[in-house]
């Protein structure tokens, strides 16, 4: 009985230790009186990105006066929140969106169209940006999204350690052809020099979005038409399909019961059992080479023969829209403008979002002698591939579950293909009837 | 129904010398008011909504247009993806399950008994639960799991190449089992707990009529333990068939390799979120309550010819 | 606090001795994945992956301080977002849920049977689909980016799975008690009060812990609810350290050492109420 009593003393205790916590935070009134009237930015962000976000914010509120409410989080969880806060009638003011989703937040009136405020001369100023840029705004006719950054997709990124050591160069202007040859000789060689360990070419990109949408374009198509449909065939799909299964046979590509899921630290390039690996080239390359010692280069993605143009792929990864329900478009504007154009915002937020928008700010940079040689780097290969860069459709309403983040049926198939589970004809006919319905 | 049956099965020690007790209608209302207002604002409200949204076409970002029952024909027949993630998910609880509790019954055994740092052990044992779906877990999981990971280099030493485990369809779905059993934590204290309720005197009566370490197990313990067995098991079956962080980490949301880690609650989450197609997910959710509440209401049926009571 | 006499099944003492033995091999199997990761901790980023050792080949404490410092606001505030939390969801758990579990076992009401049910029926249904009404409903009240979401409702009991478990322990606490109470003149809320609740203790501290614990490590109802830094929670953060696409420079190292630093409180909360909560629980009656 004494211990009994005793207990309820604790818990008396730890409740009034709990309510004065409570009482000295005061934290059932909102939590930051600021908040209220700051304009709140969601942005997702990995690794060091949600510092330098936050930073390019407070160089703002410095500069302009606006007060900000930054609400960074990670992929995983960030569009969860977003879909959560706009059918709850509680979007941020100003929110990032990228290719799979854009046109979605687009279509259904949750982005504010920025015809007023964004182009020549108006407040978000267009008038120096690549047309890499400038084409990547709109949909439908409509100015939506704002690009935070140029990066080539995919860039193919290769360990240039290991590939020296082999004696083997890239060229940049290889064929698909050279590619799968060179992944063959490669994977042999590395073996060999692993006393017969396990190695490769490259990991299995056959569910992998961008390189797919790179194969499409080699071939002198869209994956999308304008009207939202589907503009790469079925034979695309079933070549492309071929191509990963060829791999598996061949032994170039790392087998599926050899894969392991996660990030970049689970690629073959990182497991040192492949060369190479692809990747937006700005977040990419200075990722990949945080978790490696070798040095890291770029190649771009083969053509597609001999007798075909090498076609690259120069686009933002990541937009900002502005809420159609904000009472703030112009602050919002002005923060955009900021965050793209300023060479302030373009210092802190570094490389992560890709390169800046404007011809005339990349030289800057470049010329400047701050940056390292990753970003250096990062910067030229942007410069090399701008001339062969054409523009590309952004995907439509619907498309998520064919090509979306995450569970995508792209990945699915190609998986259940390399399992057996499915053939590829079969695979390619299951692809082509959901299309249909989803688009 | 449900309730029924588990007011039914409370111990009835008390019914004899019980009387009974006028209906206290008002005091009983007045004092469930807080349960009351939670209950309808913060579950009853938001389940009829979903039962409404489940009926709809809703894509979070317009408003839900009326379906009818458009949505539950298409989860039976018309959604391949459907099947396989119900039947993985009834792979996970029907093997997670059992698995984990039994672990959690062996190592409760070992652990109830006076012992330096018999604490700390504990501790070490409930440590794995302690840390959740956290991130840092995933990924040491992918590396535990992989190529080339502990659980392979353990196996070379008595000369078997395991596959990197969570890359083929066959092995995955049993790494997040082990996730499970890893993480018996909960079920374990309940079963210490339980161990110590064991009346000395039971243990003594059976040693005297010439009872053996392995009889005395098996015809004292098992047997009083069945209503603790009996409720984690039903526990654990209902938040397991909601399982989804751990196949979410793991998988970083994609119940790879093909669907095989695509838990039903994960599915549906990517459905509803990723997909747009809040609808459905809605539905997808009902239907789950439906198989959760029969699995419960059998369980609690088949109770009275396996779970010893004390009162009977 | 005595221990209570171990039933004594192995009770030969070189079985004893097998048993201590076999525990101990368990628990570092059990602590080899927790190894890897406090291991990873210390080591510098581009070894964590590169080198799966438990070896490292450089040492390097700089992950520490790097993770504490890494985003807005220390690492510390999150902590204490955390903390300030978890403890009123405790006070709100232990009030709510004990208050409706004695209802549901000690009172007889009309329909009592039908909200038992509807009770336990609202956790068989996946939060996912729940969250977005809810949310429109915290939205309303103007509510969202601040604690009250995740605090409010564990004053509302809305936890059913404690007050399961409490009603399981009221009714294992003799009639007699309350019977003795209404003599003297205690209406139900009196009893509730002065009676059940003190004999209640041990259960009390089983709800605050598994609450601690639940809560600490909640992650998507802290995701939704709160969005500005200063109001961050330790989950979020170590979220915000983490990168499931992998897509940047990496933080691994510093995600590791935060993920060591965050099971530390769950750590000696159990540690020093491992004894009282085994406790907890043997009193609650759970038998079925």
């Amino acid at each position: 009985m004494s211990d009994l009593k005793l207990n309820r003393k604790q818990f008396l205790r730890m409740g009034a230790s709990a309510a004065a916590l409570a009482a000295l935070s005061n934290v059932l009134g909102p939590v930051s009186a600021l908040a209220a009237d700051a304009l709140s930015v969601a942005w997702w962000g990995e690794g060091d990105q949600n510092k330098r976000t936050g930073e390019a914010l407070k160089a703002f509120t410095a500069k302009s006066g606006i007060a900000t409410d930054p609400q960074g989080t990670n992929f995983n969880g960030y569009f969860d929140r977003l879909a959560t806060q706009v059918a709850g009638g509680n979007p941020p003011d100003v929110f990032q969106v990228y290719l799979a989703n854009m046109a979605q937040y687009a279509a259904r009136g949750t982005a504010a169209d920025l015809g007023d405020l964004l182009g020549d001369g108006k407040a978000i100023d267009t008038s120096d940006w690549s047309p890499a840029a400038k084409d990547s705004t709109g949909l439908g006719g409509t100015n939506y999204f704002v690009p935070l950054g140029l990066s080539t997709q995919p860039a193919i990124i290769y360990d240039k350690t290991l590939l020296d050591g082999l004696g083997v160069t890239l060229k940049p202007d290889w064929t698909l052809a050279e590619f799968k040859d060179t992944c063959q000789q490669i994977g042999k060689a590395l073996s060999k020099s692993k006393q017969g360990a396990e190695a490769f070419g490259c990991d299995d990109f056959g569910g992998q979005v961008p390189v797919l949408e790179a194969f499409v374009r080699s071939k002198g198509r869209n994956v999308f038409t304008d009207g939202g449909q589907l503009a790469m065939t079925k034979d695309d799909l079933t070549e492309w399909y071929e191509l990963w299964n060829e791999g598996r046979t061949d032994g170039w590509v790392v087998p599926p019961q050899a894969q392991q899921q996660g990030g970049f630290e689970a690629t073959a390039l990182i497991r040192g059992i492949a060369p190479f690996a692809v990747a937006a080239s700005s977040k990419g390359l200075q990722g990949f080479q945080s978790l490696t010692k070798n040095d890291l280069n770029f190649n771009p993605w083969p053509r597609y023969s001999g007798d075909s143009e090498r076609i690259e792929l120069v686009t933002p990864v990541e937009w900002m829209v502005i809420s159609s329900s904000t009472a703030r478009k112009e602050d919002a504007a002005k923060l955009l403008s900021f965050l793209v154009n300023d060479e302030a915002a373009i210092t802190a937020m570094g490389i992560a979002h890709g390169v800046p928008l404007s011809a005339k700010m990349r030289k800057q940079f470049m010329d400047g002698g701050k940056l390292s040689p990753v970003e250096l780097k990062i910067y030229q290969n942007v410069e090399d591939a701008l001339p062969h860069s054409k523009p590309r459709v952004i995907f439509p309403a619907g498309s998520g579950p064919l090509l979306g983040p995450g569970s995508n049926l792209l990945t699915l198939l190609n998986q259940q293909i390399a399992f057996k589970q499915t053939s590829v004809q079969a695979a390619v006919d299951r692809f082509f009837s959901e299309a249909a319905r989803n688009l | 129904m449900t309730a029924d049956v588990l007011m039914k099965h409370e111990p009835t020690a008390t019914v004899g010398r019980r009387r009974r007790i006028a209906e206290a209608n008002g005091p009983a209302y007045l004092m469930l008011i807080p349960w009351f207002v939670g209950f309808l604002c913060l579950t009853a409200i938001p389940m009829a909504a979903s039962l409404y949204l489940s009926f709809t076409k809703y894509s979070l970002l317009a408003p839900p247009k009326w379906l009818g029952l458009d949505n539950y024909t298409y989860m039976f027949n018309g959604d391949y993806r459907y099947w396989p993630s119900l039947s993985v998910t009834a792979f996970y609880v029907f093997t997670s399950v059992p698995l984990s509790i039994a672990v959690a019954l062996i190592v409760a055994l070992g652990l109830n008994r006076k012992m330096r740092g018999i604490g700390a052990l504990r501790s070490v044992y409930y440590l794995p639960s302690l840390l959740g779906g956290s991130v840092a877990i995933a990924v040491m999981w992918r590396q535990i799991f992989g190529n080339h990971g502990v659980v392979n280099s353990a196996l070379a030493l008595v000369g078997i190449t395991g596959p990197a485990w969570l890359a083929t369809p066959q092995s995955a779905p049993w790494t997040l089992v082990f996730l499970h059993v890893w993480q018996f934590g909960s079920p374990m204290v309940i079963f210490l707990a339980a161990l110590k309720q064991i009346p000395q005197d039971l243990y003594d009566a059976a040693r005297i009529d010439g009872a053996g370490a392995w009889q005395l197990f098996r015809y004292v313990t098992v047997p009083i333990l069945t209503p603790i067995i009996f409720f984690n098991m039903v526990m654990q079956m209902i938040v397991s068939f909601q399982a989804f962080t751990p196949a979410f980490v793991i998988s970083n949301g994609t119940g790879a390799p093909t669907d095989s880690t695509l838990f039903y609650t994960l599915y549906l989450y990517v459905e509803g979120f990723s997909n747009f197609h809040m609808g459905y997910a809605a539905a997808m959710a009902w239907v789950l309550l439906f198989i959760i509440a029969i699995l419960t209401a059998i369980a609690f049926g088949t109770a009275r010819f396996w779970v010893f009571n004390p009162d009977a | 606090m005595p221990e209570v006499p171990t039933p004594s099944i192995w009770r030969i003492p070189r079985t004893s001795t097998t048993i201590a033995v076999l525990l101990v091999i368990g628990a570092i199997l059990m602590l080899y994945p927790l190894l890897w990761m406090f291991v990873s901790s210390f080591k510098p980023e581009d070894e964590i992956f590169t080198d799966l050792s438990v070896i490292p080949q450089h040492v390097t404490a700089s992950n520490y301080p790097e993770g504490w410092t890494h985003l807005a606001s220390p690492f510390s505030v999150y902590f204490i977002n955390s903390f300030i939390i978890a403890a009123l969801a405790i006070v709100g758990n232990l009030l709510s849920c004990s208050l409706t579990a004695y209802v549901f076992a000690r009172l007889k009401f009309r329909w009592r049977n039908v909200w038992f049910a509807l009770m336990l029926m609202g956790i068989m249904l996946p939060q996912h689909v729940t969250i977005i009404p809810q949310y429109i409903i915290f939205n309303k009240a103007h509510l969202v980016n601040t604690f009250a979401p995740l605090v409010l409702p564990k004053f509302l009991a809305v936890d059913s799975f404690f007050i399961f478990l409490m009603v399981q322990f009221i009714r294992a606490i003799p009639r007699e008690l309350d019977e003795a109470a209404a003599i003297d003149g205690c209406g139900p809320f009196r009893t509730f009060l002065f009676v059940i609740l003190p004999l209640c203790g041990p259960a009390l501290i089983t709800v605050a812990i598994f609450t601690f614990v639940w809560t600490w490590n909640d992650f998507f109802s802290q995701l939704l609810y709160l969005t500005s830094d200063r109001t961050l929670t330790v989950p979020l953060a170590l979220r915000m350290l983490s990168s499931s696409t992998g897509e940047s420079t990496s933080t691994w190292g510093a995600l590791f050492a935060m993920s060591c630093l965050s099971i530390i409180p769950l750590l000696l909360i159990f540690f020093f109420f491992q004894r009282r909560l085994v406790e907890g629980i043997a009193t609650t009656g759970l038998k079925g």
